[in-house]
């Protein structure tokens, strides 16, 4: 549901699992948001935390590598007070050919209340909820979704300009092959924003005007008057495969400079999920420039994340 | 609904079986505030060093910022107000809160070594104020904590009671407490007992 | 003397075309001839009552899984043939992709002693054109049609190289052997899970686009005609493939088509929720192709319905959407979805039954199936038309437990199956089931 009914401005949310942003109300999202607020104060005390989930078993799993979102969602855990847990692919069996389904069983046997997925195949997350009694949280799932990403960039953006709806927001980079280019396209455009895609074709897929979002040929059309460039990260694996031919090349054409940056309003923010290969996306520069707020990412991506757990315990609370 | 002083109202009420009987009237609000001013100042003769109030979200918060308002008023310094929300702290809010959004946690001042003061709207079962004093806890280790509410309407289920009690109102369990305060924006001041079979 | 007499039915698919009542003689396998009294040597002989019931020729498969040798876990001879037979299936083509490959003499053989011995429907064995279905070199093809071959296949995606292809068309036509392919373009395809479009964005899923089908089709169809041998094209998808076969007809290309019951149907809007019953090759596709196939099946650009039958066991598809094997079951409710069609207008009920019988036959080159009169085979099938059912794949005789029709309301039954003159029993075709579980 991309332009779906507005409900109340905040609603509390009601998911069982979060396995994407596509759907959620802009209710919703805002509850999150203001929630997100909230948990981001706990970061700047003293004490880091609450006891809101004592007691609760948060498990993360991750089949695809990194590090950095889970230990994202493991601090979101332990400021709510909630006990951790976590496997990645090398240490759970998953390597020795048993399959999600066997995994998850075998963890939802220890109890946990929510498990957080990071897995390689889209999809995969839906597949678990499906199966599990425990609620899901989507921590990128292939080429799908990464809501939280999403939710952590929306927060950051209306955090610092005060609003979402009516600004126009750059997307450049994989669109095709990114999750957090997914979450961030289907978040904004409930939240009233307009987006705009720039990449090389190989990476803009037929369609996307499908998506209510606007694809531009060129960088410069993408972030001319723009009030968030949001640089997505390039797999460096494809290069020289049918994608784009060399890291050069890219940066030549669709790379961030403070040259291209001049065309966006003046109060501009620079973004990027991380991490970042500079030089290829964005120009050092640009990237610790005074528009840059890629680290202010980092910190709200737990208290986004604190949210989205309270949220996920509070409906798994009332179900039980 | 304004208050959130421990009991999660009941669903399902209909318009029309409630009756209600005030307790309070706004001039009687005014002049509760008044009390515990005097009250506090007396008990603490007359010593406004370190003092701060803390009022607990939502209706603690309008509360506490007038009593620092009649502690002016009697040649005080004002203290400093600051406000706790704690929907996080609490100990009953996977069991069926409807919408159980989180207040805004804004002390403005270190609580190391403070004389505070726990303002809150009504005293019920005491389960939000010891979640009040764990989530003061976690900033630091103030000198003391006392507690001033507006209404104490009984049925404690902790061993928990008020330094400073505006006025004490005979209830049933099954009764609701309302305060209405302008700053929250109700018309005109007030302390209501609802009940909900009609027969109080 | 091995006669059997069905008599009160209401008869489709005799000689002649049309509807008409008439009690059908058979005996030795064959129909002997279409009465209206049962004339008195054929008083003594078991009589089959179709009072109620269509009585239509046994429909035929072009495109069956059916997992033996190799897969006997999710199908086997047996099993397929039970499950085709409930299905209104009397004849089930078998894709040579079992393991070993259906590419030598020893494997058809196997498979023509395990037909020999199945209790229902008659699986008849479709070779590889090439050895392991490689694309690489030619298997011995006329070893395999003599062994029993019905036809070569060229696998579940288009030969890569251009000049194989027409070197396997090439040596069919001195052979007399037909071809079957599935013209999607194997470089597009590859890695894709869905059907490349607004659903495969929305849900991040790699997609292969229908043009992968359009320029096959057309790489194919030019080769077939420097080579002067027509392709079977197997389970075209998309509105342009469709497209592509009307430019090969207009071209005055020779060719023939089928397309799947399941393509006929869904749209990939069925993938959304990842579940991976809606996981087939070639993918699902948009509404618009849906509606493209429906029309081509009408108009007779295709002229047969090919199941496609996949069995999986539940361990193959439990997992995630990449992971899953593609396919779905079909011969049980191909008949329920070509009905449909009929209801919805979109076929008359002469052409939906024509395309699941006399449709195929005619691409087999048998005028022996497919039809109702003396000198056919006795393949013959009562439907009881209006009975409206949902599927449950707990009621299904396949042993796959895939079903992408899971749960859809279908209406028209099959009351009996009559392969050679035999009626099919599925007394203890639960522990056929069973088997593997």
């Amino acid at each position: 549901m991309i332009d779906g009914a507005v409900r109340s401005e905040a609603e509390f949310p009601a998911l069982q699992h979060l396995l994407g942003l596509e759907g959620l109300t802009r209710g919703e999202i805002s509850s999150i948001l203001d929630l997100s607020t909230r948990m981001k104060e706990i970061g700047e005390r003293p004490l880091k935390k609450v006891p809101s989930l004592r007691g609760k078993t948060v498990c993360t799993l991750f089949v695809e590598a990194s590090t950095r979102t889970r230990t994202s969602f493991e601090v979101a855990a332990k400021r709510l007070s909630a006990d951790t847990m976590s496997l990645t692919a090398s240490a759970s069996s998953l390597t020795k050919g048993e399959t999600l389904l066997d995994t998850a069983k075998n963890l939802e046997a220890m109890g946990p209340d929510i498990i957080i997925l990071r897995h390689s195949a889209a999809g995969a997350p839906h597949f678990l909820a499906r199966h599990v009694r425990a609620a899901v949280v989507n921590a990128g799932d292939g080429r799908h979704e990464h809501p939280t990403q999403g939710l952590l960039d929306l927060f950051t953006i209306r955090e610092r300009l005060g609003r979402l709806e009516g600004l126009e927001v750059a997307i450049v980079g994989d669109v095709a092959n990114s999750r957090v280019a997914r979450s961030n396209i289907f978040a904004l455009r409930t939240m009233g924003a307009k987006v705009r895609l720039s990449g090389p074709a190989t990476m803009m897929p037929p369609g996307l005007e499908a998506l209510g979002v606007t694809p531009c040929r060129r960088i410069e059309e993408a972030i001319d008057g723009a009030d968030v460039v949001m640089m997505l990260r390039i797999q460096k694996e494809r290069m020289g495969s049918d994608l784009f031919p060399s890291d050069r090349e890219y940066f030549r054409c669709f790379g961030l400079t403070r040259e291209r940056l001049k065309r966006a309003r003046p109060h501009v923010l620079v973004m990027h999920p991380g991490p970042i290969n500079r030089g290829v996306e964005i120009t050092p520069d640009v990237a610790d420039g005074p528009e840059s707020v890629i680290l202010e990412q980092v910190t709200n991506g737990v208290a986004v994340r604190m949210a989205v757990l309270y949220v996920l315990a509070h409906r798994q609370g009332r179900a039980s | 609904m304004t208050h959130e002083s421990g009991d999660a109202r009941p669903a399902g009420s209909r318009p029309g079986l409630i009756t209600t009987r005030q307790v309070l009237d706004a001039a009687g609000v005014a002049r509760a505030v008044e009390a515990i001013a005097a009250e506090l100042r007396r008990r603490r003769g007359d010593d406004a060093a370190e003092l701060a109030l803390v009022g607990i979200h939502s209706g603690g918060v309008p509360l506490a910022k007038r009593l620092a308002q009649a502690l002016a008023a009697t040649g005080w310094p004002a203290p400093p107000v600051g406000m706790i929300d704690i929907t996080l702290y609490r100990d009953d809010v996977f069991l069926g809160l409807p919408q159980p959004i989180v207040g805004e946690t804004e002390l403005g001042f270190d609580v190391n070594g403070r004389r505070l003061v726990l303002v809150d709207d009504v005293l019920f079962t005491g389960r939000t104020v010891r979640s009040a004093l764990d989530a003061l806890i976690d900033f630091g280790r103030p000198r003391s904590i006392e507690l001033a509410v507006l209404v104490d309407r009984g049925h404690r289920e902790l061993p928990i009671e008020p330094t400073y009690v505006g006025c004490r109102a005979e209830t049933r369990l099954d009764e609701n407490v309302h305060v209405a305060l302008t700053e929250l924006g109700a018309a005109s001041d007030a302390v209501v007992v609802e009940s909900r079979r009609g027969t109080a | 003397m091995n006669r059997l007499v069905i008599t009160g039915g209401t008869l489709y698919g005799c000689d002649g075309g049309g509807e008409r009542r008439g009690a059908v003689l058979i005996e030795g396998g064959q129909i002997v001839d279409i009465v209206a009294e049962v004339p008195s040597g054929f008083r003594e002989a078991p009589e089959l009552d179709a009072e109620g019931a269509w009585v239509v020729p046994g429909f035929i498969c072009l495109r069956s899984h059916v997992g033996e040798p190799g897969f006997e876990w999710r199908e086997d001879v047996a099993s397929v043939s039970l499950a085709a037979a409930s299905g209104g299936f009397t004849t089930v083509c078998a894709t040579p992709d079992t393991d070993p490959v259906n590419d030598v003499r020893a494997v058809t053989e196997q498979i023509m002693t395990r037909a020999a011995a199945a209790p229902g429907a008659r699986v008849v064995p479709v070779g590889a054109a090439t050895r392991g279905l490689e694309g690489k070199h030619l298997s011995e093809i006329g070893d395999l049609a003599a062994a029993g071959c019905v036809a070569v296949s060229t696998g579940e995606l288009a030969v890569a190289s251009a000049q194989m292809m027409r070197r396997i068309l090439e040596y069919c036509r001195s052979l007399d052997v037909r071809v079957f392919a599935c013209s999607v373009d194997a470089s597009m395809a590859r890695g894709a899970l869905m059907n490349e479009g607004f659903q495969s964005l929305r849900l991040g899923l790699p997609g292969v686009p229908s043009e992968a089908e359009a320029t096959a089709i057309l790489r194919d169809g030019w080769l077939s005609r420097l080579a002067g041998w027509p392709v079977h094209f197997q389970r075209v998808s998309s509105a342009a493939g469709v497209r592509a076969l009307e430019i090969l007809q207009r071209e005055g290309i020779p060719f023939t088509a089928d397309c799947t019951p399941h393509h006929l149907w869904f749209s990939d809007e069925a993938v959304s929720g990842y579940d991976t019953a809606t996981k087939v090759l070639p993918p699902l596709r948009c509404r618009e192709d849906v509606s493209a196939l429906r029309e081509a099946l009408r108009a007779g650009l295709i002229t047969a319905v090919a199941t496609d039958h996949a069995p999986r066991s539940q361990l193959e598809k439990w997992v995630e959407y990449d992971h899953a094997s593609a396919g779905t079951t079909g011969l049980e409710t191909a008949l329920g979805v070509v009905l449909e069609l009929v209801r919805q207008r979109v076929l008359t009920l002469q052409e939906g039954l024509q395309r699941l019988s006399a449709g195929p036959a005619r691409v087999l080159g048998r005028p022996d199936l497919g039809r109702l009169g003396s000198g056919a085979r006795a393949d013959v099938v009562l439907v009881d038309p209006d009975v409206p059912w949902r599927v449950d794949g707990a009621h299904l005789r396949t042993r796959g437990q895939n079903h992408l029709f899971e749960g859809q309301a279908l209406s028209g039954t099959v009351r009996n199956t009559v392969v050679g003159g035999r009626v099919v029993s599925f007394e203890g075709a639960e522990g056929v089931k069973r088997a593997y579980r």
